[in-house]
């Protein structure tokens, strides 16, 4: 049949192009001849004469090839343009899932800010993402991020009051950041600093309150005096180091009691930040606006302590001394500086540092007044100071009252860990937004990871490629997938299992999202890793029937198929994995460590892990002693290369923006956690506002 | 009597989408009906059926399908398409009035 195969090969000259048009009329025109032949021989010639006749009767090899390969050529031209735009479509898609994966980690961006932009890696994601999809003016990533070419950040953040010489806000950022990345060292260089920059703002108390902390901090010290037993409370002894600089700070704080204001605006440079970056639209946003909000340093406030704690043994010292009306202008001030620090209080933090100095003043200074000759003042300061602390006090006994597992069960992460602490409490229901913001979040970490694991199956795809290339020595079967196929594999592997997924979701008995993702752990790791199995294993096996089948059409060898063993063990992995992620509430109470989730989830989990590791070491194996089945194994890879990025493209422009529109739109319906511009969360806002309130009204009432 | 293969050059479309027309068929079996129908009197070169196969699957007018055979090999079998079947109609209907034509002034 030698002379066969070569009669076939001079046919088919023309086509060698396209090696499976090739293959594919070759074998279309050998089934011709071969069932010729056997005519033929059926009719009393020999082997030999019957194949002489039978390519006789077929005509001239030249004219037959001439002729396959012009009715051909359009097609071959075709598949040819195909296959140019399929391997295009390949780097635009892994760039395009590149950036998608990134703009997950935008939230992580910020965090440098928290780091002293150390960590530049962070800053590299931020330009493919947050700047990327945003659009940032430079003058808006500079207000963001500072100049953050300049060497440290008190250099980076001076680049904005640079950029705007006179601006109040700038300016008292820049002298915070300079206050808090210095430390107090070298206090007179800080000292004339903020002195040279508060010039701008005259009316303003706070330079004048943080130039004496400073200074305080230099001239006072406190000392730790050995308590009577170890369980005793730890008592404190007053040590005065330089008397002037103690005088020089007490003279700054009068001169700043008597000015209008204090003001350290830094809510507003957090809000002019959030402003920039817009109503968060994601849980990711969400987790920008924490960090934003969170990086804000507040280096103002121990000075404020400092000065609550040592103005008080200042005037004890010059009672000492003799100089009581000096004394008593200073002990008279203590309203007037609350007045301002509570103006200024536009953090939870900060309201409850006023607390504390409003609680110093309680306990500090009517022993003063008594020394003074003042007891009814005393008495009334001892008053006025605790009525202004008495809502701090009544919010905190509130937050004590507070039991139950509402937060732990059926808040987010998120939620769990900034809410609790307001003294508020909440259903499952008004945690709802948030709890199924944050499981989406996940959920497009997983699709994510899908991505990625997709992706890498590119890369295998390809090393394959060019492993069996080299191996064959020759040019590889090139499939041009037929459409409806290529539909049916996307449709069957990718679109099918996220749409199955989704909707099981929806039902919260089977999803068990009525819990917090925490409370749900096993459920939620299960449905995952399910759907990311699913998606991954349908794809490779669709695609790897659909080659077999061709390959079988055109005479190419195929390995054998999996075994029954293989088989049975996959689907009881799956179906294991079905069931921990779909098993009704009722018979998988969350947080228990014997839930039988957890435990389907573990073994289900290793029988797959088992069976992955095998196969791939199976496929390792081929790779050294599957030479018999190269254009097979190469066809293969061709085509994983093809469907593994035709997924990742359906997976990403389809379902990514669904989850985005649902994130949104959870967001939106949230009245707790999301689209506070002014604190961690919405309500951290209003606690602060009620906060704040009270004790405006205390301290207007202690005016009268 | 064997017919020039000048003439037939320009009636194998037709007389292809016509028998596909009746039910899907594979190469070799087109040629065994021709041959059948006519008595041999179409000389083709079976080979060249084959361009003219994929000349029309090119354009439409027919499909092609890997199937198994009853003998378990695998054949490629065609079939006529929509597009197919309205070339076949206009072809059958030119074809008629050529022949009317050729006959009238050979027989009048």
């Amino acid at each position: 049949m030698d002379k066969l195969n070569q009669s076939l090969d001079l046919f088919t000259e023309g086509l060698r192009s396209d090696p499976e048009i090739r293959l594919d009329i070759r074998k279309e025109l050998q089934s011709h001849l071969e069932e010729k032949i056997a005519e033929e021989t059926a009719q009393g010639h020999s082997n030999q004469e019957s194949l002489e006749l039978a390519l006789k009767t077929f005509g001239s090899p030249v004219e037959v090839a001439d002729g396959l390969a012009a009715a051909n050529r359009k097609r071959m031209n075709f598949r040819a343009r195909i296959r140019l735009l399929a391997g295009a479509l390949l780097i635009p898609t892994v760039i395009i899932c590149a950036l998608v994966s990134l703009n997950m980690a935008s939230g992580l961006t910020s965090l440098n800010i928290l780091f002293g932009n150390k960590l530049q890696f962070l800053n590299t994601s931020r330009i493919f993402t947050a700047d990327f999809f945003r659009g940032y003016t430079a003058e808006q990533k500079l207000i963001l991020y500072g100049d953050d070419t300049r060497k440290n950040r008190i250099e980076q953040q001076k680049a904005i009051l640079d950029k705007f010489p006179e601006n109040k806000v700038y300016a008292a950022n820049y002298i915070i950041v300079f206050l808090d990345q210095s430390d107090g060292k070298d206090m007179n260089l800080i000292v004339d600093e903020i002195d040279r920059v508060g010039r701008f703002d005259q009316e303003n108390a706070f330079y004048n309150y943080i130039a004496a902390g400073i200074m305080l901090k230099s001239a006072c010290d406190e000392v730790q005096v050995p308590g009577e037993n170890s369980k005793a409370k730890p008592q404190y002894r007053f040590e005065l180091k330089d008397r002037a600089l103690l005088e020089k700070a007490m003279r700054q704080y009068m001169i700043g009691v008597n000015k209008k204001y204090c003001r350290s605006y830094s809510m507003d440079f957090l809000k002019e930040k959030l402003q920039i970056m817009g109503d968060p639209e994601s849980f990711i946003g969400h987790i920008d606006q924490i960090v934003v909000a969170a990086c804000f340093l507040l280096p103002n406030l121990s000075q404020y302590r400092n000065i609550s704690k040592y103005m008080p043994e200042y005037a004890g010292i010059l009672i000492k001394e003799g100089k009581n009306q000096e004394a008593l202008q200073y002990l008279n001030t203590w309203k007037q500086f609350i007045r301002h620090i509570n103006s200024d209080s536009d953090y939870l933090i900060t309201v409850l540092v006023m607390d504390a100095i409003a609680r110093i003043d309680a306990e500090k200074l009517p022993p003063l007044y008594d020394k003074l000759g003042m007891t009814e003042v005393a008495r009334t300061v001892a008053e006025e100071a605790g009525s202004i602390h008495k809502p701090v006090q009544e919010w905190k006994n509130a937050r004590k009252q507070i039991t139950g597992n509402t937060f732990s069960d059926h808040g987010s992460i998120l939620s769990s860990v900034l809410i609790p602490a307001l003294g508020r409490e909440f259903t499952g229901k008004e945690l709802a937004p948030s709890r199924y913001a944050e499981y989406v979040f996940f959920q497009k970490i997983t699709l994510a990871a899908i991505n990625l694991v997709l992706l890498a199956g590119m890369v295998c795809a390809a090393v394959a490629v060019l492993f069996w290339r080299v191996r064959s020595n020759s040019r590889l079967l090139l499939l041009a997938p037929q459409p409806l196929a290529v539909l049916k594999i996307l449709g069957m592997g990718s679109v099918m299992p996220c749409i199955a997924c989704l909707a099981l979701l929806q039902i919260e008995l089977l999803s068990g999202y009525s819990y917090g993702i925490v409370a749900n752990f096993p459920k939620f790791i299960a449905q995952m890793t399910l759907l990311m199995m699913l998606i991954t294993t349908a794809v490779l096996t669709l695609t790897g029937r659909y080659v077999t089948d061709r390959c079988r059409e055109l005479g190419v060898a195929t390995p054998p198929p999996s075994g029954r063993i293989y088989k049975i063990s996959f689907m009881t992995g799956l179906g294991l994995l079905v069931i921990a992620a779909f098993i009704p509430l009722s018979m998988s109470p969350p947080h228990s460590p014997q839930s039988p989730t957890a435990a389907i989830l573990i073994i289900g989990g290793l029988i797959l892990t088992v069976l992955v590791i095998l196969r791939i070491g199976q496929w390792t194996a081929v790779l050294f002693c599957g030479k018999e089945y190269s254009v097979y194994y190469g066809a293969a890879a061709r085509m994983l290369l093809l469907t593994f990025a035709l997924a990742v493209l359906v997976l990403t422009c389809i379902f990514r923006p669904i989850l985005d529109w649902r994130e949104a739109g959870y967001i939106r319906e949230d009245k707790i956690m999301f689209g506070s511009t002014e604190s961690f969360t919405r309500i951290e806002g209003d606690v602060v506002r009620y906060l704040k309130s009270g004790i405006d009204q205390a301290l207007t009432k202690v005016s009268k | 009597m064997a017919v020039n293969s000048d003439m037939m050059r320009g009636m194998a479309e037709p007389i292809i989408l016509k028998l596909l027309n009746y039910k899907k068929m594979y190469g070799y079996e087109i040629i065994k009906v021709v041959n059948e129908k006519t008595n041999n009197a179409f000389q083709w070169k079976e080979g060249t059926l084959y361009p003219c196969l994929h000349r029309l699957e090119a354009d439409g007018l027919i499909d092609s399908e890997w199937e198994i055979a009853d003998n378990g090999k695998p054949r490629k079998y065609y079939t006529l398409t929509k597009k197919g079947q309205a070339k076949m109609a206009a072809k059958v209907e030119e074809w008629s009035h050529f022949a009317q034509a050729v006959n009238n002034l050979l027989f009048a």
